[in-house]
């Protein structure tokens, strides 16, 4: 990522790599900054390392190369300074079983000195937990769990908040309490750094998109220059009984308003500047060719579209998306 | 944290009746049931020290795979700090949870009011050393059930050098390890109130209560990496 203007970094990242202990590459050496009052998604597949870069981010592990600057303090020696004002939700919601919600979030809030406003009550009822506040977490369900992380990460106005997946089995008042929530942190100067392989809700709220792909950042960029990127163009999604690429597929490319036919395993992907207009005549060649087609889909193309088209893979967004909404009963 | 451990305890009301009712179900038949106060203290001393020992290893080895224990860290609690208040409260707790066990053993040993306040005071750092030797045995174990070994052999090789299980010969090297072993005075405590008698007044405490100082500081002066590995153990 390029060099920095304005304000200094809440995060300063360096050729910033990690290996973890088993020898495998969790993160390739890499340079990542973030300002305050800045909001950046980290978008990748399962794997691609967002887990691991959020982890350094929240100095749940330490760089085996590089240097990492956060708040402007160095990530090294005794790290309980630059803790006390990172607000770090990890994918997996931990807690005290025993104790209510309200006193799992009040520890966290009060664990050190010098915590800003107590807005646990408040986050309380903007997440819909507040009913359920001296419910044992042990008898909250997945969805309510994540909740309270998000509650016990954002509470005390962290200059530096890390939330790993953030939107996954939340309903949508807790999505919308959440946009709430890092926008408001944005406003105050806090920087939000959210790591999710879901592409239509939560990184439509960050200023900046940056592509991880096995361990290397792909696409660093604002969001509203990705979205120009996507400006004007519709995806036509064709599902095929037999989707073996033909002569067919040449043919689809000559249709007037196609810019672009892929091959997929369901069938074929069609680029179109020009909307929906070319449909009538990919229809034409498909039934000239004997192809049975299956399926249509017209939709316009998403950020999963363009990490697609830099690294060949899919985000699976999709099937992530759903399998948050099951888990979050 | 102090106060989160106090909560959490009081808060687990079944564990913590289990942890007081258990050692005086232990000891209630050894202390009525007519046992020689040698093999009585033996018994009481291992019973007492592991129930300190895997009292401090277990749940913090319970709270390091997966739990809390690593959010904990990551709220900014210098780590010393939290190991610290950790130890503390469950030595505290500790020694409440078998103070009723303590008293029918003094009761029903007849012991005197000297004897008993003596065990009383060998009481805490015994525990304490429990808790700490606990702690090394969390960071090198990699899972609860190699804790519950690790704890078993520690406190058993370390009750052994105590004096629990045979008499060194005055003047070798094993009675010298033996006057500085944190278990000694508690042991012999234990031996007097179930009417036992030492000859020449036992152990000195100034020893020991140094060995557990000792052991104090160098558990809490590694206390991050110490913490690293209960909360991030190797694969």
């Amino acid at each position: 990522m390029g060099p920095l203007n304005g304000p200094d970094p809440a995060v300063h990242a360096r050729g910033v790599g990690y290996r973890y202990p088993s020898g495998r590459t969790g993160l390739r050496p890499l340079d990542f900054s973030a300002r305050p009052g800045e909001i950046v998604a980290v978008l990748g597949p399962n794997g691609s390392g967002k887990s691991t870069l959020l982890r350094l981010l929240a100095t749940d592990l330490r760089p085996s190369t590089g240097s990492l600057t956060l708040l402007g303090r160095p990530v090294r020696g005794s790290l309980a300074r630059i803790r006390r004002r990172i607000g770090y939700a990890p994918d997996t919601p931990v807690h005290f079983g025993v104790l209510t919600g309200r006193e799992n979030a009040d520890r966290f809030h009060r664990m050190v000195p010098g915590p800003a406003a107590d807005t646990v009550p408040a986050l309380f009822r903007a997440f819909d937990l507040a009913a359920e506040s001296d419910v044992p977490v042990s008898e909250y369900s997945y969805g309510m769990r994540r909740k309270l992380l998000l509650v016990e990460a954002l509470s005390f106005s962290p200059r530096l908040a890390v939330l790993d997946e953030p939107a996954v089995g939340l309903d949508p008042r807790g999505v919308s309490a959440l946009r709430d929530a890092v926008s408001e942190l944005r406003g105050t100067g806090g920087c939000v750094v959210i790591a999710s392989n879901e592409v239509r809700e939560v990184p439509l709220w960050s200023d900046r998109v940056v592509f991880l792909h096995r361990g290397r950042i792909v696409e660093a960029a604002p969001l509203a220059e990705l979205l120009a990127r996507l400006a004007g163009h519709t995806r036509i999604e064709v599902g095929l009984e037999d989707a073996a690429p033909g002569p067919w597929l040449g043919r689809l490319a000559e249709v007037r308003g196609v810019a672009g036919a892929t091959p997929t395993p369901a069938g074929a992907v069609i680029e179109s500047p020009a909307g929906r207009e070319p449909l009538p005549g990919l229809l034409e060649v498909l039934l000239e060719a004997n192809c049975r087609v299956r399926s249509v889909r017209v939709r316009r193309p998403d950020l999963g579209d363009l990490f697609e088209a830099l690294t060949g893979e899919r985000l699976a967004e999709r099937r992530s998306a759903r399998a948050g909404r099951e888990a979050g009963g | 944290m102090w106060r989160l451990e106090w909560r959490l305890a009081l808060r687990r009301r079944r564990l913590l009746l289990l942890n007081t009712a258990i050692p005086l179900l232990l000891v209630l038949p050894l202390a009525t049931g007519g046992a020689p106060a040698y093999h009585a203290s033996a018994a009481y001393a291992v019973l007492f020290v592991l129930f300190g020992t895997f009292g401090s290893a277990i749940p913090l080895l319970r709270d390091g795979e997966g739990g809390p224990l690593r959010r904990v860290i990551l709220r900014g609690i210098p780590e010393r700090v939290l190991l610290a208040e950790r130890i503390l409260a469950s030595t505290v707790l500790d020694t409440l949870e078998i103070l009723p066990a303590l008293l029918v053993i003094s009761w029903v040993g007849g012991a005197g009011a000297p004897a008993v306040a003596t065990l009383l005071a060998s009481v805490p750092p015994a525990l304490l050393a429990a808790n700490l030797v606990g702690c090394w045995v969390a960071a090198l174990a990699r899972s609860i059930a190699e804790g519950a070994l690790l704890a078993a052999l520690a406190s058993l090789f370390l009750l052994h050098g105590s004096g629990v299980f045979r008499t060194p010969a005055g003047g070798s090297w094993e009675a010298r390890v033996e006057a500085l072993l944190p278990f000694t005075p508690f042991h012999e405590a234990l031996f007097a109130v179930a009417g036992g008698a030492l000859p020449g007044g036992g152990a000195s405490l100034g020893p020991p209560l140094l060995a557990t100082f000792v052991l104090l500081f160098a558990t809490l002066l590694p206390a991050r990496p110490l913490l690293e590995r209960i909360t991030s153990p190797a694969p």
